[in-house]
């Protein structure tokens, strides 16, 4: 059968451009202002899907510039950009490509500014706060999304179609394949480059993520050539587990972010929080780094069977007296109100925990998956290792090395707009366009084989013990016994259960068992990639917390871990970062939260300490 | 629990119905709509279609929107806590793709 009788449309474009959230609407705008054919599929609808809406947002730039460029007298002037240069550097364990770490800050006043003019004109409320970011809610971000892009004439949209493969020729992009998820058409896309926004994988049962968030565009960069790196750090937030409505909300985080008096107690009653010493709490208390400490004790304390059946933790707050929770409930209640409906965070209503902090009732809570470091290995232009690839936002790495802690809504926003206008000054030059119609054979047989089994397991199961499988020895602490354990699995599932799925459902159209086999792929490939990476690297950093090596080994592991395709195997090798401006330490730190203390990587921080004001 | 859900494939009905699925009272005392289709699916027919491949299941994309109950609502947001039975439907007055999934 000629291959071009199965494709159902076929759109040829200058740069294809594949994602919903802000690192896809940035690319499309700078490319577009660089006067090329912009096309911008996303697996949902833009400004409504992908982590960009799933955020209690803040964005920034430094103090430096947003007092003195943009005349915004409350930010702090000493927050410069050497200084925010030095706390992302230290916050990644010294694990950021430097090159990378450079961009982001000189890119990113510009950038911000003009995202915050958008949200203007879409009447959102982008409240700045010292010492220089911007708080908002994440639909607010997803408004200001859809307003850049109505705002830029001539960037073609197509939504609710999920790109399955990069198409390359001679190893140079020429487009991808796509299927329309409402009416299950394949659809050919021809471009000249492509920019990856598709954000990164969440390979859990319990996030605070979006369900999309799938390893899509890191499987795809990988099966077209490109290298990923960093895939054994994956960042932790305190999320709810009750009640199961608001399962995988980050309320429960709001309440030590907006330093209200709490506790956090394992299933026997032990306090967590009192267990922290002293002196860490002193770094970390209200700033950044204090989600990853607490990972740290509470991830402990859960690994080592000490959490409840659902491998839970109780949040209470009997620390407070009756008043002082009325009153910062009100508060809360109040500055939410600023975003979302009144006694609501988001869709998650704030007066259950209201009302069950009054009645001295404990809150089931756990650690759940927020974000991944990990990503495509991009370099300072935002350029794969593929001619034609780029990548924006969560989906690279580089930027955040072993721990992100803000500012992930700069980063795709800032990586957004340097990978437009990289693709664009490529695709000015590009060669015409030329389809390896052998290649785009295998991918769409590789798709439309999935419904060839008369019988075999779901899907939908697949998935789901995929993140069992990541649950048991991937999580937020590690040790040899439990990522072989889980690599095990892995591979079962591989093995075993990828080439048994089968379809019930046999029409193309609105076939999310069709979309769950194809995304399975993806995912189990990232976090078969992230396992082995753990395995390898045999110390702590950052929110790579391995039990059996507790100590931050800058002698023998402060080099990324990359990825690649040899003939079918992962190939992982080593090298370190790109320096250049900030040395690498030597030596070692006992543990992760004993390179804090020497770093303080906290700095900058300071005016997030106390949020009474923004409260 | 007694779930009737609308079924509808235009490549293969000719007209819609009404499957039933009796489902175990859900454990936790608030449980989503959501989280009611998503039980059915892994657990029951993997085949049911609602709109599931890009949602945030917070009440912030607000793609979920589904007749339950003969009320228009976000599947993710509605607590079906006081439910005894639920019907769930496509939104009215919209082309249908598949079962509950909408133009």
């Amino acid at each position: 059968l000629e291959i071009y009788e199965l494709i159902d449309k076929v759109i040829e474009t200058d740069i294809l451009i594949v994602g919903g959230g802000g690192a896809a609407s940035n690319s499309a705008v700078s490319a577009r202002r660089s006067g090329m054919n912009v096309t911008l599929v996303s697996k949902g609808k833009l400004g409504k899907s992908g982590n960009s809406i799933m955020a209690h947002a803040a964005f920034s730039m430094d103090g430096k510039s947003a007092h003195d460029i943009y005349g915004i007298k409350e930010a702090d002037a000493s927050f410069t950009r050497d200084r925010l240069f030095e706390k992302i550097v230290k916050q990644s364990y010294y694990l950021s490509d430097q090159n990378v770490v450079e961009q982001f800050v000189e890119d990113s006043p510009a950038v911000i500014h003009e995202f915050v003019e958008w949200g203007r004109k879409a009447g959102q409320n982008f409240k700045f706060t010292p010492p220089s970011y911007w708080e908002t809610s994440g639909r607010s971000i997803g408004n200001a999304i859809r307003k850049s892009v109505e705002d830029t004439e001539g960037i073609e949209i197509i939504e609710d179609t999920m790109i399955v493969d990069i198409l390359t020729y001679n190893n140079r992009v020429a487009g991808a394949l796509g299927i329309d998820i409402y009416s299950g058409d394949l659809i050919l896309f021809k471009a000249k480059a492509v920019i990856l926004a598709t954000g990164g994988y969440q390979p859990f049962s319990l996030k605070c993520t979006n369900s999309d968030m799938t390893g899509d565009g890191m499987a795809m960069a990988y099966r077209a050539g490109a290298k990923l790196a960093d895939m054994e750090f994956l960042l932790f937030i305190q999320v709810a587990l009750e009640p199961e409505s608001i399962r995988g909300s980050i309320l429960p985080f709001m309440f030590s972010y907006y330093s209200f008096k709490m506790d956090i107690k394992d299933a026997e009653g032990n306090s967590i929080l009192d267990e922290i010493p002293q002196e860490i709490k002193t770094v970390t208390d209200g700033n950044g780094v204090d989600k990853l400490v607490q990972t740290y004790y509470q991830g402990k304390r859960l690994f080592l069977g000490k959490g409840t059946a659902k491998r839970g933790l109780f949040l209470d707050f009997l620390k407070s007296s009756k008043e002082e929770l009325e009153r910062d409930f009100d508060k809360l209640t109040e500055m939410f109100a600023t975003w979302h409906k009144h006694g609501y965070y988001n869709g998650d209503d704030i007066g259950i925990y209201r009302k069950m902090a009054m009645n001295g009732e404990s809150i089931e809570v756990s650690i759940g998956n927020e974000y991944s470091m990990g990503g495509i290995l991009v370099d300072e232009k935002m350029q794969t290792d593929v001619m034609g690839l780029f990548a924006a936002g969560e989906v690279t790495s580089g930027l955040s090395g072993a721990c992100r802690v803000a500012d992930a809504l700069t980063e795709m926003l800032t990586q957004g707009n340097r990978a437009g206008r990289s693709a664009a000054e490529y695709a000015k030059f590009a060669a015409e366009i030329e389809i390896d119609s052998e290649q785009l054979k295998n991918i769409v047989n590789r798709i439309l084989k999935l419904f060839e089994n008369t019988d075999g397991i779901s899907a939908i199961k697949v998935c789901e013990n995929i993140e069992k499988a990541a649950d048991e020895g991937f999580n937020y602490c590690r040790t040899e016994e439990s990522l072989m354990s889980t690599l095990e699995e892995i591979e079962r599932i591989k093995n075993k259960e990828l080439p048994n799925i089968y379809l019930k459902n046999a029409t193309c159209n609105y076939n999310y068992e069709w979309i769950k086999a194809v995304q399975a792929e993806n995912t189990i490939l990232c976090t078969e990639i992230g396992v082995r990476a753990a395995l390898m690297r045999k110390e702590s950093r950052g929110t790579h917390i391995r039990l059996d090596y507790p100590a931050v080994d800058n002698d023998n592991w402060l080099v990324r871990i990359i990825a690649c395709d040899r003939k079918g195997k992962i190939k992982l090798s080593v090298r370190k970062p790109i320096v250049t401006k900030m040395q690498l330490p030597q030596g070692k730190e006992d543990s992760i939260v004993k390179y804090l203390l020497k770093f303080k990587p906290d700095i900058g921080d300071e005016g997030m300490n106390d949020r009474e004001m923004s409260l | 629990m007694r779930v009737r859900i609308q079924r509808f494939d235009p490549f293969v009905d000719k007209e819609p119905y009404f499957q039933t699925f009796d489902i175990p009272n859900p454990k936790s005392e608030s449980c989503t709509a959501m989280d009611i289709l998503d039980y059915i699916l892994t657990n029951y027919d993997s085949s049911i279609s609602y709109y599931r491949h890009s949602v945030c299941n917070h009440g912030i994309c607000g793609r979920c929107t589904l007749k339950i109950n003969d009320k228009i609502r976000l599947a993710c947001a509605c607590d079906i806590s006081n439910y005894n039975d639920l019907c769930i439907e496509p939104v009215p007055n919209k082309k249908i793709i598949k079962d509950l999934v909408t133009e």
